[in-house]
């Protein structure tokens, strides 16, 4: 018999490979390569070096962030447990003899790879892509700040949206509530409401990593290393959340017949 | 007196207004049980709450000594098939049981041996390295079955396992049944169909409306059965061919044909077909593709017996 | 073997017309897609928008200002388009998916009905929802406003027509959207995550390649931003429309029926495999 951390092994690779097979992954492939594919329609509009250095980089807190990385992320997070509950499939787990925060922090680990494979090539191709195509170069920082960001948003997202799969039979309602009423709109307001999201702490991150360009200057108060640091706590501690609520929870699905 | 491995005590679950199981409370012992009733009785809600899936609102429910609802080591010792025949479908059927068993806590090597007779076992050897999403339904229910053995476990629980299984598979998986209980496993063994329970086990609960309505011997209440016309119905690639056959033999009283590739078998004596149906396909070569039994004469039964006819 | 002679029997009864098993489909379809998260939208809707009209209507009041172009308000906000898409999502993505996932699907085209019987009776649920959601809000608010004495008749009686007309066109494009990526999955996280994402993308895209290229047909392939040029041009507002309000409205109008099509040709390919 193999210890726990063979078990996790194994429940992280089948999530991950779960997550980026047949169609999903087409569909999820497709919607990264949309910065790419707007890169490339500015591209040759042949702006000048600057300009189209600046509005591809522009993209990524604008498109990149809040939307491609938000939707790949709920996507592949809700279905970790949501899908498998709703098929059933979750009890070839459940009934086996291990620990069910393994099963929670396994599939928090599939599910974040598999983002992971995905998001990051949609941060960084749209700048490869700009400065191939004339752009003015950027320093080694911005592509470094930009993967780290979707790497923490990552990191930060799978573990509320895979919680939210697992306790709510309305996840996809309510991850796109968070997504994109709660992480877009709250940031408008004035105060330290904006505090209150995710958002906040990732534009933290690279306002205080990098000193110029468009994801420097975000109005805040709170050091990179403090952003990192909150984004990592919100993980653990919704990852922590699920394997709790996994000991107690129904894992039927809702219309289950007598 | 000595506990059961199944004991189940005043166990109630309520679906909303809906109730599951009403104060179920039965003991299974060791070797092969059978749990029957209709559609609808209560039967998957029972293997749900022994498999940790629900959990129940009234009552106690323990495996093994152990209780059902939650985790634990005890559950290596538990193997369960579901009656759904959902699976990971991007999986080969080895890989399936190979990733389960690693799951459970068995080193590569040893997992992928045991996937491997767990695989061969059940008849699946030949398609082990195809992908799930083309198995058929019978190929399903026998890697579901894998599974379940592949641990080799002390208890087993199968819901429905016989359900779409061609007439020579339900041979093999019966056979395979009374295989393990000589090797001292018990099971617990689920379907609306009595007569294929009937071939497994003496020893049955029969359960309606989410209440164990009778356990024990079966023979009183196969009595009741044999009042009433039995329906079995057959897809075949030639059900003419396969009715000249079935009109030969005495217990069948009416043969009809609902659809292409379809018929419905009325027999007297259901037991007396199932054990006749799988040599007469060998011996003719014919093209049966399934076998359903309709559980309309089993409704009867347990309305007699709900109603207090026992 | 025995042969017993077959006994017949007529039970004949009275079917209804085309028209009423439309509406029985309607009329669980509506009663499906009110799931909490569509009526939480709804509601968001109802209470965000109603309120921008009502206290720009009321500011606009006290200074004199009080104009048809002053009701714009919902076109202006990035919160209408918003809960629009929301409501879609919530009412929508699961129209056909949950259907082709449940399999039931094969139950309704058992009966005698026509495909287009049943993708138009999902459309018509869905787009109820979008419509209540799309038209209800600033209708509600020209309605309280007008029964204050806020807002005069000619000009209510204006910007009602106008809150129709836009919503009617929000309705037919988000539902052909709802409807078409709905038909694609049996999954409606996917569709519904799908309905989010491309609208938004397109309008976050188009926006950044028209700023960059200057081309003037760019902002014609972000919905929200035809959405907001009919709003705009059906008003009269102050701020000037990025695309042609009519040449928008026939985009989102052919856009809408489109993609309506597509998601009826998508359900008549249907293969339900029951295992």
């Amino acid at each position: 018999m193999s210890g726990e951390f063979s078990r996790l092994g194994t429940i992280a690779g089948l999530s991950f490979r779960g997550s980026l097979a047949g169609l999903r992954v087409v569909g999820l492939s497709a919607f990264a390569a949309v910065p790419s594919l707007i890169v490339l329609a500015l591209v040759s509009a042949r702006p000048p070096s600057d300009t189209l250095a600046n509005a591809a980089l522009g993209l990524f807190p604008s498109l990149t962030l809040p939307i491609v990385v938000m939707v790949i992320v709920l996507v592949i997070s809700i279905a970790q447990f949501r899908n498998e509950i709703d098929n059933e499939t979750l009890v070839y787990l459940s009934d086996r003899s291990v620990r069910r925060p393994t099963i929670v922090v396994g599939k928090y680990l599939g599910a974040l790879g598999a983002s992971l494979v995905l998001v990051v090539p949609a941060s960084l191709l749209p700048l490869a892509i700009a400065t191939a195509g004339g752009g003015t170069p950027y320093p080694a920082a911005v592509p470094a700040a930009t993967a780290v960001a979707v790497a923490l948003a990552a990191v930060a997202y799978v573990g509320f949206f895979l919680f939210l799969g697992l306790v709510s039979r309305s996840a996809l309602v309510l991850g796109l509530l968070f997504g994109f009423l709660w992480e877009e709109l709250l940031p408008l307001l004035p105060g330290h409401v904006p505090q209150l999201t995710l958002i906040y702490y990732l534009r933290s991150y690279l306002s205080g990593t990098l000193t110029s360009g468009p994801l420097s200057g975000y109005p805040t108060t709170t050091p990179a290393t403090a952003a990192v640091a909150v984004l990592l706590a919100i993980a653990v501690a919704f990852v922590l959340a699920g394997a709790a609520a996994f000991r107690y929870l129904e894992t039927a699905p809702e219309r289950t017949s007598a | 007196m000595t506990a059961g491995v199944v004991e189940a005590q005043e166990l109630t679950k309520r679906y909303g207004e809906v109730l599951g199981l009403n104060r179920f409370t039965s003991s299974i012992a060791g070797g092969i049980t059978g749990l029957v009733g209709p559609n609808g009785a209560g039967k998957s809600t029972l293997f749900r709450l022994l498999a940790g899936q629900l959990k129940a609102d009234a009552g106690t429910l323990t495996l093994l000594g152990h209780p059902a609802w939650g985790e634990g080591e005890f559950r290596r010792h538990v193997g369960y098939c579901p009656e759904h025949s959902a699976l990971y479908e991007g999986l080969t059927g080895e890989a399936f049981v190979t990733t389960l068993l690693r799951v459970d806590g068995y080193s590569r090597a040893e997992a992928g041996e045991r996937a491997l007779r767990a695989i061969e076992t059940v008849g699946l050897t030949e398609a082990r390295g195809r992908r799930l999403r083309t198995y058929s339904k019978g190929m399903r229910q026998r890697v579901k079955i894998a599974q379940s053995i592949a641990h080799d476990p002390e208890l087993i629980l199968l819901d429905e396992p016989l359900n779409g299984v061609d007439p020579v598979g339900r041979s093999t998986l019966t056979a395979l049944l009374e295989t393990l209980q000589k090797a001292g496993r018990h099971i617990v063994v689920s379907s609306h169909v009595l007569y294929e329970v009937e071939r497994l086990t003496d020893q049955i609960i029969m359960i309606s409306n989410g209440r164990a309505l009778a356990q024990g011997d079966l023979h009183r209440i196969r009595a009741l059965i044999d009042a009433h016309p039995h329906v079995i119905d057959l897809e075949a690639g030639n059900p003419r061919t396969v009715a000249r056959f079935l009109g030969e033999w005495d217990h069948v009283t009416a043969i009809e044909f609902p659809g292409p590739g379809r018929l419905r078998v009325r027999c007297r004596a259901p037991e007396e077909f199932y054990r006749a149906l799988p040599p007469l396909v060998v011996r003719e070569g014919l093209d049966v593709r399934s076998l359903t039994s309709a559980d309309d004469n089993l409704d009867a039964v347990f309305r007699y017996l709900s109603e207090g006819g026992t | 073997m025995t042969i017993s002679a077959p006994r017949y029997g007529s039970t004949s009864s009275e079917r209804l017309g085309r028209t009423r098993r439309v509406l029985a489909i309607v009329r669980r379809e509506l009663r499906r897609r009110a799931g909490w998260g569509t009526v939480a939208a709804v509601v968001l809707a109802f209470v965000s928008v109603a309120a921008v009209v009502i206290v720009d209507a009321e500011f606009a009041s006290l200074t004199g200002t009080l104009r048809l172009t002053t009701l714009e308000a919902p076109f202006e906000s990035p919160i209408w388009p918003l809960l629009l898409l929301l409501v879609a999502t919530s009412a929508g993505a699961g129209a056909l998916a949950e259907d082709t996932g449940n399999r039931s699907i094969v139950l309704y085209l058992s009966r005698p009905i026509h495909l287009i019987d049943y993708v138009g009776a999902k459309a018509i649920a869905c787009g109820t929802w979008i419509l209540i959601a799309a038209a209800g809000p600033p209708l509600t608010a020209v309605l309280i406003l007008t029964l204050l004495g806020v807002v005069p008749t000619s000009i209510a009686v204006s910007a009602a027509l106008g809150y129709l007309a836009v919503g009617l066109l929000a309705t037919i494009f988000l539902t052909g959207v709802a409807l078409s990526l709905s038909s694609l999955t049996s999954r409606p996280l996917y569709a519904g995550v799908g309905i989010f994402g491309v609208v938004l993308s397109l309008f976050i895209g188009a926006a950044a390649v028209a700023a960059i290229t200057g081309n003037l047909y760019v902002p014609y392939a972000s919905p929200v931003t035809l959405l907001r040029s009919v709003g705009l041009g059906v008003f009269g507002g102050p701020s000037t429309p990025e695309t042609d309000p009519a040449t928008s409205a026939a985009v989102l109008a052919i856009a809408g029926a489109v993609l309506g099509a597509f998601a009826a040709w998508r359900a008549s390919r249907v293969e339900v495999v029951s295992e």
